[in-house]
């Protein structure tokens, strides 16, 4: 997945960017980086500052959280995304379980790229609104 | 005589020239308005006897709004400098018609006449205080407008008496006094070249505003009725036209009584304006503020209808000419000092937003419904019930009480809406300096400053601009030692004008201050407060071994003394800038700001074009609003290029637009200049944005042409921006038309490429074209509807265009139902099918008939997009090439790879591979 159009029909199938204008994430896809992790290979420790955000092309990643497997992710996805955004400590830890690619994005260039094209945000504002939707939706459901 | 007006008024030193011209203008329309009042008065009755007196009341109530609206037409489209001179030529031609017309010697003239002179006071004072109101800044009105003021007194007392005398004294007929008003017309329209050519600014148009923000006369009414307290004043208003129609015409009768002969009428009304006028001066000067000092709001509203009972009284006792002249001389000399300060402050606890809104209707409707009300009662008494001028005395007297209870309660309410108001933060820092001698505001204001919200204490600060802050010097002390810089910064500069307290010592400790902007006003305030020379001050600053003294006493010096470099060697900023310690950063901010005060146009040029280049950027921002200050054009082609950084764009854009309307060409140049970096192609249109004038729109609707749909995006949405600051603009609707009829045949264009796509083609390359077309089809809706806010109603157009973007079954339908009840037919045409949720076949057909787009192969689509203008869709479109596809695809696939555009290369190269296999 070396040119852009092709990393931008890659990024469209990640929820996270699914409500940005392809050609915005022309721009997104021209500062990602292609990555490739061994078995094993931590790619963040629980309560790390977050770098980079992962997406995970294909391969194996499994998240844990206090010790605990919580989730084995091999679709795509983006990984470490919350610590990304708010700057925080990573929730869990990412370990890749067989050989796996990644596409990363860091964050001192995701930032400088918001500030030229804000059409950008706009999309990512859509996906977090859902996502507070869909929480408040469940919550609601829960009391 | 500067000093002598220095001690009252706070003129500045590059204020004379136009403070004192308009303030002879002034005076010179007055001298022609108090001319002119005494001869209408007298021969009106002489000619048709005071028994008319209610007509024109009402004839003149009529038709004072269509002119006023007539005139508003006129400054949308003018400059308000040509409209107050058009409007001067064409008074004094009127003149001379009149004073033709007088040789016939008829009833009908003499009315005409006096309407005539109605119809000049409105016109003059209204458009000479819209003239001074875009003459000056809001701050400076505060300062200047009072010696304007008294221009007019002064132009009134001189008019009136010269009158009195010309006729009394040289023999000269009440008519030929017209021939020396025309004189006066002419040389006020000479004075007025004198004044630079200025547009009329939106938010002095009151009229104007009327007509925009505000949607109907009804709207402001019932803004009013819901508001106990808006109510109030527009009552008290609306009582003091009525009471002075009677009074008026009861004054007017008993005059004609005692002087049945034009031109013994002339000279006493005459005399007795001059003397109303001299009076209201006195008031002015030595009364108002010691009214105001010891019996606050209420001796301000209370005086004008108090001291008038005192003359009804009399005159209900004792019947005669000289009863009347008391009152009517109470009423004259206290309407333009104590009871204008008085309404001032009845408006000043009302939000800015909503006295815009309705201070324009009540000054306009209230005022002129209130005056002709007043005629057809005042006829409803004289013709219907026979009373006599005597009688009418009961019904003022009684007018008089209520305004006296109206003015109490609106004294009560006062006191509560300023506290809410303050603390709202409501009140505009450009409203009138705020008085502390009156007692509410003072105790308000002083509750304010000790307010632990932060904002609250800064909007009061900003209120106090230009106000006399001796009275809260104390309060203003104790701010000094906040823990917000701005409070701390802005109390500190109050106390520079307070010459009651020397805080010296305490002071000097600020010169620590991590804030440069407070180092810099401390070493001011030291200059203003010490003994010592404050040359000799700076000088000893600029030689301290701290590198941050040395760049306040810079900034001090270009701020202050308005020059520096005759203090310092040049080299001087090269050793502050070379500074490497842990303050490099606030000493380099500090001299940018300072060269935005230096005179030294080669100085200032050679360090700001070094400081735009900082690498911090509160140096970089410090250093864009000094060149604002600046205004040289030499910084222009580096502030566009710096255009490029997002960062510093919203700064630079305002920067460019201070420099004015005259620029906006080259700006314009440089947007239409293709070897141009886009992004700052694009950025240019939002300069624009900060101009809401007539002159910006039209080049804006020059470069709508742009066939780059992106660049065009941004210009119509700074046409959005302009139409939304100043609805008032007139936009040009058959360029905003043809560039709807543009975009939809855009679209249309580009739906009929995406028919040509097999709808479910599995494979992705086919799938990346169809959703970049539908999002560039959505980019066009998006246009379509912002051109659409430029002829109809901006808000009823979003609205529509989120309803048609909404999942709602329900709201779509609705929204259609409304275009097609709101777009004409020239738009519905264009629009309707875009908008319209049907199948994109049908829309399709139905945009094949509007624009005979013809028949396309799915290779012919392809080539136009690979051939466009649009790189995102000429990206997909090579991307789409399939094996399948002509070879003339193939070949314009191959041509590609040698393409500059690195994204349209690498795509081909890719499409080149996969094809291959």
């Amino acid at each position: 997945m070396e040119t852009t159009i092709e990393r931008v029909i890659f990024l469209q199938g990640i929820e996270l960017f699914a409500d940005i204008a392809s050609e915005q994430l022309a721009h997104l896809a021209g500062i990602t980086k292609s990555y490739s992790a061994d078995n094993n290979e931590v790619l963040f420790k629980e309560g790390d500052r977050s770098q980079s955000m992962f997406i995970l092309i294909n391969g194996k990643v499994q998240l844990h959280r206090n010790g605990e497997l919580r989730k084995e992710l091999t679709d795509p996805i983006a990984i470490g995304v919350w610590g990304f955004f708010d700057g925080e400590e990573q929730l869990t830890s990412a370990i890749c379980k067989e050989e796996s690619s990644f596409l990363v994005i860091d964050r001192i260039d995701f930032y400088d790229l918001l500030e030229d094209r804000v059409q950008l945000s706009q999309g990512l504002l859509k996906y977090f609104v859902k996502r507070i939707r869909k929480l408040t939706e469940l919550s609601d459901a829960i009391v | 005589m500067k000093k002598l007006i220095s001690i009252f008024y706070d003129i500045r030193k590059d204020e004379w020239r136009s403070v004192l011209l308009m303030f002879v203008i002034h005076f010179i329309l007055m001298v022609i308005l108090y001319f002119l009042k005494p001869a209408r008065d007298s021969l009106f009755l002489t000619s048709n006897g005071p028994e008319d007196l209610p007509y024109v009341y009402i004839l003149l109530a009529v038709i004072s709004i269509p002119v006023t609206h007539l005139l508003t037409g006129f400054m949308r489209r003018y400059p308000i400098r040509s409209v107050l001179i058009w409007t001067l030529g064409g008074l004094a031609v009127n003149i001379l018609f009149i004073r033709w017309l007088f040789q016939y010697d008829m009833e009908w003239i003499f009315m005409t006449f006096y309407i005539w002179v109605g119809i000049f006071g409105i016109l003059v004072i209204s458009l000479f205080w819209i003239l001074a109101n875009a003459v000056f800044k809001p701050a400076q009105s505060k300062r200047v407008f009072p010696f304007l003021t008294l221009g007019a007194i002064l132009g009134a007392i001189a008019g009136s008496e010269a009158s009195s005398l010309i006729v009394s004294l040289i023999d000269l007929s009440t008519e030929n006094l017209l021939y020396i008003c025309v004189g006066l017309l002419i040389l006020a329209m000479r004075l007025l070249f004198f004044i630079p050519k200025i547009s009329t600014p939106e938010s002095k148009l009151d009229a104007n505003k009327k007509s925009t923000r505000i949607s109907s006369p009804l709207k402001a009414a019932q803004k009013i009725v819901a508001s106990r307290y808006q109510l109030t004043v527009a009552g008290i208003i609306g009582l003091t036209m009525m009471t002075t129609t009677f009074t008026d015409y009861q004054f007017k009768a008993l005059a004609f009584d005692a002087y049945p002969e034009t031109a013994g009428l002339t000279a006493f009304i005459g005399t007795f304006y001059a003397g109303v006028s001299l009076a209201s001066l006195g008031i002015q000067v030595l009364l108002s503020s010691q009214i105001i000092k010891k019996m606050g709001l209420s001796g301000a509203i209370l005086s004008r209808p108090v001291s008038m009972m005192i003359g009804a009284i009399l005159m209900a006792v004792e019947p005669v000419l000289a009863s009347i002249v008391i009152l009517n001389g109470f009423d004259g000399a206290t309407r333009y000092s104590i009871d204008k300060t008085g309404r001032e402050l009845l408006f000043l606890p009302i939000s800015q937003h909503t006295k815009e809104q309705t201070k324009i209707f009540i000054d306009i409707f209230v005022d002129r419904f209130s005056r002709g009300l007043g005629g057809v009662v005042l006829l409803g008494f004289i013709v219907v019930l026979n009373w006599s001028v005597y009688l009418l005395t009961y019904v003022v007297i009684t007018l008089l009480i209520i305004w006296i209870l109206l003015g109490i309660r609106a004294k009560k309410g006062y006191v509560n809406k300023f506290r809410s108001s303050i603390q709202k933060q409501l009140i505009g820092t450009d409203s009138m300096a705020l008085n502390l001698n009156e007692s509410t505001i003072y105790s308000i204001i002083k509750e304010s400053l000790h307010s632990t919200s932060d904002s609250q204490v800064l909007h009061t600060l900003f209120l106090l601009k230009d106000s006399n802050v001796e009275k809260i010097a104390e309060d203003l002390r104790q701010l000094l030692d906040h823990q917000n810089s701005e409070i701390k910064l802005q109390a500190l500069i109050m106390l520079q004008g307070v010459e009651s307290l020397n805080l010296t010592g305490e002071i000097i400790t600020l010169l620590q201050d991590e804030d440069p902007e407070i180092r810099l006003e401390t070493i001011y305030y030291l200059c203003k407060h010490s003994h010592e020379d404050p040359t000799s001050i700076i000088k000893s600053y600029l030689a301290h071994n701290d590198y941050k003294l040395k760049s306040a006493a810079l900034g001090c010096a270009s701020k202050h003394r308005g020059s520096a470099t005759d203090l310092v060697e040049p080299e001087f900023f090269d050793q502050l800038l070379d500074k490497k310690e842990k303050d490099a950063v606030v000493i380099r901010a500090q001299i940018a700001d300072a060269l935005g005060y230096i005179e030294n146009d080669t100085i200032a040029h050679k360090y700001l074009s070094k400081l735009l280049n900082d690498e911090h950027p509160s140096v970089v921002r410090k250093a864009i609003s000094s060149i604002g200050r600046q205004k040289s054009d030499r910084f222009i082609p580096l502030l566009i290029e710096k255009l490029k950084n997002p960062e510093f764009k919203i700064e630079i854009r305002k920067t460019l637009a201070s420099y004015g309307t005259d620029y906006l060409i080259l700006y314009k140049n440089r947007f239409f200049d293709r070897t141009l970096d886009k992004n700052i192609r694009k950025s240019i249109p939002g300069i624009f944005s900060h101009l809401p004038e007539q002159s910006t729109a039209d080049q804006l609707f020059d470069m709508i042409d742009i066939q780059n749909t992106d660049l065009r995006y941004h210009v119509i949405k700074a046409l959005n921006k302009l139409i939304r600051e100043r609805p008032s603009l007139e936009m040009d609707i058959k360029k905003v038309r043809q560039t709807i009829k543009s975009e939809a045949l855009h679209y249309f264009e580009l739906l009929s490429i995406k028919q040509l796509q097999p709808p479910n083609r599995p494979n992705r390359p086919n799938r990346i074209l169809l959703k970049a077309l539908d999002e560039k089809m959505g980019q066009n809706v998006e246009r379509l509807f912002r051109l659409l806010g430029l002829i109809y109603d901006p808000k009823d157009m979003y609205g529509t265009y989120l309803a048609l973007q909404s999942l709602s079954t329900d709201k779509r339908s609705a929204a259609i139902e409304f275009l097609d009840n709101v777009l004409t037919e020239a738009d519905r045409k264009y629009v309707f099918p875009i908008g319209d949720h049907q199948n994109e076949r049908i829309k399709l057909t139905r945009g094949r008939q509007l624009f005979d787009i013809p028949e396309k192969r799915y290779d012919e689509g392809l080539h136009q997009l690979i051939e466009g203008e649009d790189l995102w869709l000429q990206v997909c479109a090579i991307y789409s090439v399939s094996p399948q596809c002509p070879d003339t695809l193939q070949a314009k696939v191959k041509k590609a790879v040698y393409s500059p555009n690195e994204l349209i290369r690498e795509t081909a190269e890719l499409v080149m591979k996969r094809n291959a296999r």
